[in-house]
């Protein structure tokens, strides 16, 4: 895979760059050359065509011989600007212009080609044809003039191509710029989508077509993804609430399962502990009938009579928690009495650290339920509430509202009108693992004869005997929310 | 201990012409429970399982019947019926604690003592009693159902 280190602005400007590197020089080079070529085919072509007129006028006009004419025709060659020198040698006899400069004379051979020497002059030597005569003019040119245009177009040369290299730098940096701003832009996007902004659109803001396809196309793939994705999280959480409701509903089966398994121990425990506790009962008061008064057997008879009624009274909870109940008076009961009943008693009955709170909401709908076991539920829980604050006070708050289940619930309970009975408490709160346990009979986190672990466990036999359902909510330190949902009997028709 | 059933102290020569059968499995509770009565005054007769106590139903007439109601092979339920169609001026008790035999045998809601006393009323029970009861409850219980 390439090295992705270098930008598109600076590649386009260092391969601008490269190929001007290249190509300026070259180009440079045959512009001075040809500059060069015709700047000194012009001053040849000048001077030689100047010097054949002056060839020409001593061929024509009769001065050769002639000192005199032939020096003003010599002299005319300075006069006139165009040479710098000038000479006739005729039949051997030299004649030079009075107007030649001094630190100028012929070197003895006519110049065939320009040479750049700044201070040489471009000699010219042409013979001349008359008959009596063998002469020859030889013509002196000044070419500082030449190599000065030279000078000057190499110069303007430059000067036109730096121009021209600034202005292609500044057009490629503008053009990269302008071309890179819209894909900048559009990584910037996609950076935004990537990092979550999934409803930022992909846009370029260009008129490049490539760039602005690209990014129609790149926002065509979002918009899809967008969809794919909020699909996706739609699912998951769909997953997540069913895996929590599974979760739930294992562990209420878990529970139940437990609980009922206790219910049929609790059951067979029972009936057994009733059957012997008939005879222990009555051997006890039949040996206390057969005693004198003042027999000091009669208190041990008396014990053993207290402690059986003792374990009649457990035995009967335990039964309790076994469903006892079902059997119970079943009417259409509006909950708001005994509720009512039991938050004035516990007013009364909570120490004054912790202040009771009756909180009844909305419509009160009647539920298929025994008043009297509504009322031991609720003192139950209220109880066991008042336990839980018992060191610290605070604040017990018995509710009671109607809810609509939309079957959603994580803990599963089914669609429809509920009465919630609320029991809430801000005393030290549970951990898990004691949430797990609280309705197994003798179950308690209380210290050994201050209670009996068989509160909740009726408040359970109560519960799943009025098909109504216990749902616990606590954090340690923060208290316990208990709440129970009466499924709202069906509405009477007259 | 010896069985109650079948012994010669199972009949009370009594005053009373009150006879009471008392059907239980449990043999302690069958003891106990018959001395109790006798001490009231009743005649009292016992038996260890309901084919037992309507062997002795047929055998000689009762004015009341104590039965359990969670007996082994036939129940006290059984008893009731017999006896409710075969003697019908004898007045039934049934008595119960409740409980399962085994947790196989668990239904919700049907283990209870009130489950079981429930159905011995519909059966045709006279008066149903809850275990544990004491001397003077079941004694008041006879009672009732004598209408005295």
């Amino acid at each position: 895979m390439a090295r992705v280190d270098v930008g598109l602005a600076r590649r386009v400007v260092l391969v601008g760059l490269a190929v001007h590197l290249l190509t300026l020089p070259v180009v440079t080079w045959v512009l001075l050359v040809v500059v060069r070529e015709t700047q000194t085919n012009n001053f040849v072509q000048h001077v030689r065509t100047f010097a054949r007129g002056v060839a020409d006028g001593f061929e024509i006009a009769p001065v050769l011989g002639d000192t005199n004419n032939t020096g003003k025709l010599l002299d005319s060659v300075i006069l006139t600007g165009e040479g710098v020198y000038a000479e006739l040698v005729d039949n051997g006899h030299r004649t030079t212009s009075a107007l030649n400069p001094p630190g100028i004379s012929y070197s003895g051979r006519q110049d065939l080609e320009f040479s750049e020497h700044p201070d040489a002059t471009y000699f010219i030597v042409l013979p001349i044809n008359k008959v009596g005569h063998d002469a020859e003019v030889r013509l002196g040119f000044d070419k500082r003039p030449t190599l000065d245009d030279i000078a000057r177009a190499r110069r303007r040369i430059l000067e036109v191509l730096t121009s021209y290299a600034a202005l292609l730098l500044a057009i490629a940096v503008v053009s990269v710029h302008y071309l890179t701003r819209p894909l900048a832009r559009l990584g910037d996007s996609a950076r935004q989508v990537a990092s979550g902004d999934h409803e930022r659109h992909l846009s370029a803001n260009t008129t490049i077509r490539e760039v602005h396809d690209l990014a129609a196309d790149l926002e065509a793939m979002r918009a899809e993804l967008v969809g794919v994705n909020a699909k996706l999280r739609t699912e998951m959480r769909e997953r997540e609430r069913v895996e929590a409701q599974r979760h739930a509903l294992e562990s209420q089966l878990r529970r139940r399962q437990r609980l009922e398994a206790l219910g049929t121990l609790a059951g067979g425990v029972a009936h057994e502990v009733n059957n012997t506790l008939v005879p222990i009962m009555l051997f006890a008061q039949s040996v206390l009938d057969a005693l004198p008064p003042d027999s000091p057997s009669r208190e041990d008879l008396l014990g053993i009579l207290r402690s059986a009624r003792r374990s009649k009274e457990v035995v009967k909870k335990v039964l309790t928690f076994s469903r006892q109940m079902n059997s119970g008076k079943r009417e259409r009961l509006d909950l708001t009495e005994p509720v009512e009943e039991v938050v004035r008693l516990f007013r009364a009955l909570a120490p004054a650290s912790i202040s009771v709170v009756k909180c009844i909401e909305g419509r009160c709908l009647p539920v298929i339920a025994d008043a009297t076991l509504i009322h031991l539920l609720t003192m139950n829980l209220c109880t066991n509430a008042l336990q839980a604050m018992r060191a610290t006070g605070g604040t017990l708050t018995v509710g009671l509202a109607p809810l609509t289940a939309t079957g959603l619930e994580p803990a599963g309970v089914a669609a429809g009108n509920y009465m919630q009975l609320r029991i809430q408490d801000t005393g030290h709160g549970m951990d898990t693992a004691t949430m797990d346990r609280i309705f197994e009979p003798f179950f308690t986190t209380r210290d050994a004869g201050e209670g009996t672990g068989l509160g909740l466990a009726v408040v359970h036999g109560i519960v799943e005997s009025l098909d109504a359902t216990l749902l616990v909510d606590s954090s340690t330190g923060l208290g316990t929310d208990f709440r129970v949902l009466f499924p709202a009997a069906e509405e009477q028709t007259a | 201990m010896t069985s109650p059933e079948g012994s010669p102290e199972d009949r009370s020569q009594t005053s009373s012409a009150v006879r009471i059968l008392i059907i239980d499995d449990e043999l302690d509770l069958l003891t106990a429970l018959s001395g109790t009565l006798r001490r009231a005054g009743y005649g009292v007769r016992t038996a260890h399982s309901a084919e037992r106590g309507l062997a002795l139903l047929e055998q000689e007439a009762a004015d009341v019947i104590i039965t359990d109601v969670i007996m082994p092979r036939k129940s006290g339920i059984d008893v009731i019926a017999t006896v409710r169609t075969l003697y019908p001026s004898t007045r039934v008790i049934a008595m119960s604690g409740g409980g399962s035999f085994a947790p196989s045998d668990y239904h919700p809601g049907s283990i209870t003592t009130s489950a079981y006393l429930l159905v011995s009323e519909r059966a045709g029970a006279h008066a149903v009693l809850a275990k544990p009861f004491e001397a003077s409850e079941i004694i008041a219980v006879v009672r009732q159902v004598l209408g005295a």
